[in-house]
């Protein structure tokens, strides 16, 4: 989708706080692609991030996700494709651009020899922010400790905590942060939860890379999932969980042939479990109604159903290999999906930790 | 303090910058302080050289003059000292940053690349004058302190004349640390063309079929004193600062178009 296409009234840079600014995206990829040689590392990435939002990066190392950042941060050039932020092209206004844009890098790495305090100093002169107030409030709240020691000295915890605050010490528009929680502890990235979302209720957009989903799945608006560098899904996290299937466990005090739950309307994956062939595991993608009919001729034990999580949809997407389909195709679509699904799914979606996946 | 990247760099290379001071002033100052001690040998300093040796590194300088031993002990070695430090730097003022990955944190700033190089540039420049002005100083100071009889206004001067090579060094210098990915290859490349054209420009004189070649090598245009002596050659001067400018402005294209990928 070209940002033309869009519904996008251009920033005013003069204009003060993001309150003032009218536009609806902020950040807007199209075809964008990076070739390093014969490897495509991004390969045709529509995004399209909203002002305000939370905007969830997902995949695993190597999947795309700093390689698309650095095209973002103008740091590499892409192949092809183009990028836009507040409207703006970064290849030719990458300074305006990157006035109003925070950066923690994926692998952090500070000036060692600085202590945290002339590292905000340096960073917020280089934003034109010669106050560095905000950067200790934020430091204060990250429980940042030594601001006035070399940061060489600091723990890694500690560097990771100066990178967030450097990032945001100058209230940009949009913050790209990449795996932000790495190294934090865990009350810690509570803290930066809320930081975040003050941030977010402020105006402030966030681009969130992460392969930590259960913080995505907590706190972002909207997750796109790249794969071997192509977009495989976006949505909100609502929307991915609405089209996910659930897992069901249905134990019986008989033996239940299989058959007869395969083939049911948004079943897939059926099969008895290992080692105990009275016992049913199958993912329902809608209603369930069929599936209790045929369980309900048959004595059972128990049975249980479970909301999928963020993290079985991100891995099942992932063990399926497949096609790029948005949340709009697949709810316009879902027994093509489902058909899909059938045939990818002869393969195994139950994921490497054992967990069930979703077979598309 | 830091409002900048020259003040950031200059803050950076302050450990650099004071070691070279201290280490190079001693120097100079001892070498003059020690002047009337080693002329007094007798048949002068460099009696037992041959002629063409002698012609090679004094020129038309008496033997026993004092500007025959600075030319011997002190101006001939400045350009290896004042590169020394302009390897280390340069390799370090991209190539390094890019190795240690924060280089990617600095230009996702609203800085331009140009200015990023420009002002390390100057910091730089910054620090190899602060380098000569100290050896100069200490020098003068040396001469003064043994009684040798020198225009210390021109002593101090010649001191100072090297930084036109300093110039053209500094430019190559970052242009390697732009152009290539690794420090280590940038300061192996830098060290290989300052060790090679100097041995070009001293060897010129022994094999004649170097001499075509020496003015290709920069030691050439050094002036080696020559303010001691006479004038400074401007044209000389020239050729080294345009040749700076020239790997300046390519090492602004080369850090352009370079990838960060840290």
């Amino acid at each position: 989708m070209h940002a033309c296409t869009h519904v996008l009234i251009l920033r005013v840079w003069d204009m003060k706080g993001p309150s003032t600014v009218a536009t609806e995206s902020v950040l807007v990829t199209s075809k964008l692609t990076k070739r390093f040689k014969k490897f495509v590392a991004v390969d045709t990435l529509d995004l399209d991030v909203r002002k305000g939002e939370i905007f969830g990066f997902l995949g695993p190392n190597g999947a795309g996700k700093s390689t698309t950042i650095r095209m973002l941060l103008g740091l590499i050039r892409p192949s092809s494709g183009t990028a836009h932020v507040f409207g703006k092209d970064i290849r030719k206004h990458g300074n305006e651009v990157r006035r109003n844009i925070g950066y923690m890098p994926g692998e952090l790495a500070l000036y060692e020899n600085l202590t945290p305090m002339q590292l905000f100093e340096y960073s917020g002169s280089l934003y034109g922010v010669h106050d560095t107030k905000f950067a200790v409030t934020l430091a204060e709240r990250l429980a940042v400790t030594k601001l006035n020691a070399p940061i060489g000295s600091l723990s890694q915890g500690n560097k990771q905590k100066v990178g967030i605050v450097t990032a945001m010490l100058h209230r940009p528009y949009l913050a790209i942060l990449d795996e932000p929680t790495n190294a934090l502890d865990p009350l810690i990235r509570h803290e930066l939860y809320g930081i975040l979302q003050d941030a977010k209720d402020e105006g402030m957009t966030i681009f969130l890379s992460s392969h930590v989903l259960a913080e995505a799945e907590r706190i972002c608006d909207r997750v796109a999932i790249i794969r071997e560098g192509k977009l495989t899904r976006v949505g909100t996290v609502e929307e991915l969980k609405a089209i996910a299937p659930r897992r069901m466990r249905i134990s019986f005090d008989e033996y239940v042939p299989i058959d007869k739950f395969q083939g049911l309307p948004g079943v897939t994956n059926a099969r008895l479990e290992d080692g105990n062939d009275r016992v049913v595991e199958l993912l329902v993608r809608e209603s369930m109604d069929e599936v209790v009919k045929i369980a309900s001729h048959h004595p059972v034990n128990d049975f249980r159903s479970e909301d999928i999580s963020l993290e079985d949809i991100f891995l099942g997407y992932y063990e399926a290999g497949g096609t790029t389909l948005t949340i709009a195709d697949i709810a316009a679509g879902s027994d093509n999906a489902s058909n899909g699904a059938s045939s990818n799914s002869t393969t195994t979606a139950t994921s490497s930790n054992g967990r069930g996946g979703v077979a598309k | 303090m830091m409002r900048n990247v020259y003040m950031k760099t200059l803050y950076d290379l302050r450990w650099s910058i004071l070691a070279f001071c201290i280490g190079l002033s001693i120097l100079a100052f001892a070498i003059l302080y020690a002047f009337p001690s080693v002329s007094s040998v007798p048949g002068g300093l460099f009696s037992g050289l041959e002629e063409q040796t002698s012609d090679a590194l004094l020129g038309d300088i008496a033997a026993d003059s004092p500007e025959a031993y600075l030319n011997v002990q002190l101006f001939a070695f400045q350009p290896l000292y004042i590169a020394i430090f302009l390897i280390i730097v340069t390799s370090a003022a991209v190539a390094g940053e890019d190795g240690s990955k924060t280089l990617g944190t600095l230009l996702a700033h609203p800085v331009s690349r140009w200015r990023v190089l420009t002002e390390k540039a100057l910091a730089i420049f910054t620090g190899m004058v602060v380098i000569e002005l100290a050896v100069a100083a200490a020098a003068v100071l040396g001469a003064w302190v043994a009684g040798v009889d020198l225009d210390l206004v021109k002593l101090g001067l010649s001191l100072l004349a090297v930084i036109p090579y300093g110039i053209w060094l500094l430019g190559f210098g970052l242009f390697c640390s732009a152009f290539f990915n690794s420090r280590m290859v940038a300061a192996l490349i830098v060290t290989g063309v300052v060790v090679s054209t100097y041995m070009l420009n001293s060897l010129s004189d022994f094999i004649p079929g170097l001499k075509t070649y020496n003015q290709f090598a920069p030691m050439y245009y050094y002036s080696w004193g020559q303010p001691l002596v006479g004038a400074i050659t401007w044209t000389d001067v020239g050729i080294l600062v345009g040749a700076g400018a020239i790997f300046y402005v390519l090492a602004v294209a080369s850090f352009q178009r370079r990838e960060v990928l840290g």
